[in-house]
C-alpha cells in the first residue's frame, strides 16, 4: 500500500543544511495501524508530509495505493492528497472561522465531494451531534480533536495521518480520541499512520516504526 | 461559487477593515458616478429639452447663450426686449419666411409665481407648437397634453388687436380714458393660466387655483400684480423639460400688467412698437434654422440663437471642467484600490496559518489564489455597486435643488451602460489589486505554517 524507498529531506538556509527527514526502506500494508516514533526532531512529522505530499524529498521514491506520489504536478498532489488521505494534526488546526460542520464541510468541497460522507452525519457519530454550529473557540479540546477527526475521515480516505492525535490529552480523553479514530477507520478500511510519542499509544496499533534518531544531522 | 462563499466568510471575520476599504471605494466610485451622472443627463436633458426650437430670435445686445438660457431653460432674466414687428414678420410674412419656418412663437418673460417663472405668449404656443402636425418628421416639438382643464384663448389676430391697443396706449395722450390702477384693467378672459407638471405637483395647484403674478424673478421679485389675479384653467402632463417648471399666461394680460407697459417705455420705442421677450422658431429641415441666423445677422432688430449649438459649446467648456473632475475622482479609485492591496497584504501574514491548513485539506494552490482574488473583488464590487446607487441617492436628492438652479430635470432613477461598465471597471481593479496578496497566500509554505510552533 504504502512504499518509501531512500527519501531524504534536507532543510538549506544558507550554507547550512539540515536532514530533517531520512529513510531507507519503508513499507506498510493496506489496513494496517501502524505508530511512527522517535526522538524529538528525527522527522517524524516531515514523514507525514512527504507521504501526503505537501513536502517534495530531495530525494527518494514514495508510492501509496499504486501511486508515485512526485511523479505527477502539484496539481494532482493536491488532488491526490484531498482524496486519498485523511489528516489529523498535532494541534488539530481547525479553521478558527469556521464552524465544526464548516470544518469538516470544506474537506469535503476541496476533495470535490465525490466520495465524501455526509459532514454532518460524520460529526454526529463521533458524538458532536449539538454542537454542529459551533466555532472551534466554543468547544472542549476532546471535542475540538474529534472535529480533526471526522475533518480527516470525511472524504473516505484509504490512508489516513495522524500528527500527535492524543498530544496534550488526558489518557481519558486520550482513549477515547484514538477509540473513534480506529473504530471510524475500519469502517473505511483505511491505512492509518500515527505519530506518537505515548509508548501507550503505540502499544494499541499493530506495530511501530522507529525512526532513527539523529536529529538536525549537518550534512555540509 | 464556493469560493466566493469562503471568500466572504473571510472578509466577515475582519469586518473593519472590510467595511473601510469597501467604504473607500464606494465613495470613490460615487464620484466617478455622479459626475458622470450630472454631467451626461445635463448635456442630454438640455439637448432634449431645446426638442422643436431650432432658433431663438433675441435682442441684439444679448448674447446668444444668454438667450438660449433665458427663453428656454428660464434660468436667466430676459436680457433685453425686441420689437414685436420682428415676431409678425416672421409670423406673417408667409413670401419672404415661409420655405424656412414652421411657426413663430412670442414669448415675453419677467414675472414669476413663487420662484416659477411665468411666461406670456399666444394660444398657438399650445395649438401649433404644442401640437405639432404629423408632416412634421423632423425638428419636431414635444406634443403638449393637459393632464387637465385646457389651455386658454389669445389667438393671433387678438395678438395683433392688443399689439395696436398698446401702442395707442404709447402715443401721447393715449393713456387718458384708461385706468391702470385698478383690477379690471386686465380683462377677465385673460386672467387664465395653464401651468406645467412641475409648478401643479411642486405647489400644489390644481384647476381652479388662483394665482397672483409677482413683477420679477426669484429674489428679485418686486411687487405682486394684485390687478391679475389668474385662474389655472389647464394642467399640461409632465415632458420632462423646463415646460414642466413654467406658467403660461396670455400675452395680452401680461402687456396690461402694471409696469409692463408693452414691456417697453410708455414712450415708443425707436421701432415704433411694442415689445415683447424673444420669438422661438421652429423651422423647416435642412437648412431652415440657416436661413434665419444668416438672415438675422446683418439685421439690427434682432440676432438668431441656435439652442442645440450653444448648449453643446457651452458643454464643451463644462465638459473640460468635468473632464478634470472625472480625472481626479479616478485618481480617488485607484488609490482606494491601493487600499484594498495594502488591507489584503497586511492581513496575509495573519493568515498563513489558515491557508496552509486548507492547502493541507487538499486545496489547490490555484483555490487559495482564487479566495483571495475574489475577496478583492468583493469589496471592489460592492464598493462600486454602493457608489452607483450613492450617486443615484444623492443626484435624486438633489434634483429638486439642481432644477431650480439649472432648470434642468435630473433623475437618479435612470441608469446608463456607463455605470456598469465603471462597476466591471472598479472589480477588474479589485482583481488587480488583490493579485500580489493573492500570489503570495498560494505559495505558502504549507510544513512551516502547520507547524505547531507557528
Amino acid at each position: 500500500m504504502i512504499a518509501l524507498r531512500d527519501v531524504q529531506k534536507i532543510y538549506r538556509r544558507g550554507e547550512d543544511a539540515v536532514v530533517a527527514l531520512s529513510v531507507g526502506d519503508l513499507s506498510v500494508e493496506r489496513g494496517e495501524h501502524v505508530a511512527v516514533v522517535g526522538p524529538s526532531g528525527c522527522g517524524k512529522t516531515t514523514l507525514l508530509h512527504v507521504i501526503s505530499g505537501l513536502v517534495v524529498p530531495d530525494r527518494g521514491t514514495v508510492v501509496v495505493g499504486g501511486t508515485d506520489v512526485f511523479a505527477a504536478g502539484e496539481a494532482a498532489r493536491d488532488r491526490f492528497r484531498a482524496r486519498t488521505i485523511g489528516y489529523v494534526h498535532q494541534t488539530f488546526n481547525l479553521l478558527a472561522a469556521y464552524t465544526a460542520l464548516e470544518n469538516v464541510a470544506l474537506a469535503a468541497y476541496f476533495a470535490g465531494g465525490v466520495h465524501g460522507a455526509d459532514a454532518g452525519d460524520l460529526l454526529r457519530k463521533v458524538g458532536l451531534a449539538d454542537r454542529l454550529q459551533h466555532r472551534p473557540s466554543e468547544l472542549s479540546v476532546g471535542q475540538q480533536q474529534r472535529v480533526a477527526v471526522a475533518r480527516a475521515l470525511v472524504n473516505r480516505p484509504k490512508l489516513l495521518l495522524a500528527d500527535e492525535p492524543t498530544g496534550n490529552q488526558d489518557p481519558a480523553t486520550a482513549r477515547q480520541t484514538l477509540d473513534a479514530l480506529r473504530s471510524l477507520a475500519n469502517e473505511i478500511e483505511a491505512t492509518i499512520i500515527c505519530v506518537t510519542h505515548d509508548p501507550k499509544v503505540a502499544e494499541t496499533l499493530d506495530r511501530a516504526i522507529e525512526l532513527p534518531g539523529s536529529p538536525g544531522e549537518a550534512v555540509a | 461559487m464556493r469560493l466566493l462563499r469562503l471568500a466572504a466568510r473571510n472578509l466577515k471575520q475582519r469586518p473593519l477593515t472590510s467595511v473601510l476599504t469597501t467604504v473607500s471605494i464606494m465613495f470613490g466610485a460615487a464620484l466617478v458616478s455622479f459626475l458622470w451622472l450630472v454631467a451626461g443627463q445635463a448635456e442630454r436633458r438640455y439637448v432634449t429639452s431645446s426638442r422643436g426650437f431650432n432658433v431663438v430670435i433675441g435682442p441684439k445686445e444679448s448674447s446668444t447663450l444668454d438667450l438660449v438660457l433665458s427663453t428656454i431653460y428660464m434660468i436667466k432674466p430676459a436680457q433685453g426686449v425686441i420689437p414685436l414687428s420682428v415676431y409678425k414678420e416672421l409670423h406673417s410674412d408667409t413670401k419672404k419666411w415661409g420655405r424656412h419656418v414652421r411657426c413663430a412663437i412670442p414669448v415675453a418673460s419677467g414675472d414669476s409665481y413663487r420662484g416659477f417663472p411665468i411666461v406670456a405668449t399666444s394660444d398657438e404656443w399650445f395649438k401649433v407648437f404644442g401640437r405639432p402636425k404629423p408632416s412634421w418628421k423632423t425638428n419636431r416639438p414635444p406634443e403638449m397634453r393637459f393632464a387637465a382643464g385646457k389651455e386658454w384663448d389669445f389667438t393671433h389676430e387678438e395678438l395683433l388687436a392688443e399689439a395696436k391697443f398698446q401702442e395707442h396706449l404709447k402715443e401721447p395722450g393715449g393713456h387718458e380714458g384708461h385706468d391702470h390702477g385698478h383690477g379690471d384693467i386686465v380683462p377677465e378672459k385673460w386672467r387664465k393660466v395653464v401651468i406645467g407638471a412641475g409648478v401643479a405637483r411642486e405647489i400644489g395647484l390644481s384647476l381652479g387655483s388662483k394665482i397672483v403674478p409677482a413683477h420679477g424673478v426669484g429674489d428679485a421679485s418686486l411687487h405682486h400684480h394684485d390687478e391679475a389675479e389668474c385662474e389655472v384653467v389647464g394642467v399640461l402632463e409632465p415632458l420632462g423639460t423646463p415646460i414642466d417648471r413654467t406658467i403660461y399666461m396670455p400675452l395680452g394680460a401680461f402687456w396690461r400688467l402694471k409696469g409692463h407697459e408693452a414691456i417697453g417705455s410708455t414712450t415708443k420705442n425707436q421701432y415704433g412698437d411694442v415689445e415683447i421677450s424673444a420669438v422661438l422658431l421652429n423651422t423647416r429641415p435642412p437648412i431652415g434654422f440657416q436661413h434665419v441666423r444668416r438672415a438675422f445677422g446683418r439685421r439690427i432688430d434682432g440676432i438668431a440663437a441656435l439652442p442645440e449649438t450653444e448648449i453643446r459649446s457651452l458643454f464643451k467648456v463644462v465638459g473640460n471642467i468635468a473632464l478634470a473632475l472625472r480625472t481626479i475622482s479616478f485618481v480617488v479609485l485607484w488609490v482606494a484600490s491601493i487600499g484594498v492591496f495594502l488591507a489584503l497584504y497586511s492581513t496575509m501574514s495573519e493568515r498563513r496559518r489558515d491557508v496552509a491548513i486548507m492547502r493541507s485539506l487538499g486545496a489547490r494552490r490555484l483555490q487559495i489564489f482564487g479566495i483571495v482574488v475574489f475577496e478583492a473583488v468583493l469589496i471592489t464590487a460592492t464598493g462600486a455597486v454602493l457608489g452607483v446607487g450613492l450617486a443615484h441617492a444623492i443626484a435624486q436628492s438633489l434634483s429638486g435643488w439642481l432644477l431650480a438652479e439649472t432648470g434642468v430635470p435630473m433623475s437618479g432613477v435612470a441608469f446608463g451602460i456607463e455605470e456598469l461598465w465603471l462597476i466591471l471597471g472598479v472589480t477588474v481593479l479589485g482583481g488587480v489589486a488583490g493579485y500580489l496578496p493573492a500570489y503570495q497566500a498560494s505559495r505558502t509554505d504549507v510544513a512551516r505554517y502547520l507547524s505547531p510552533d507557528r
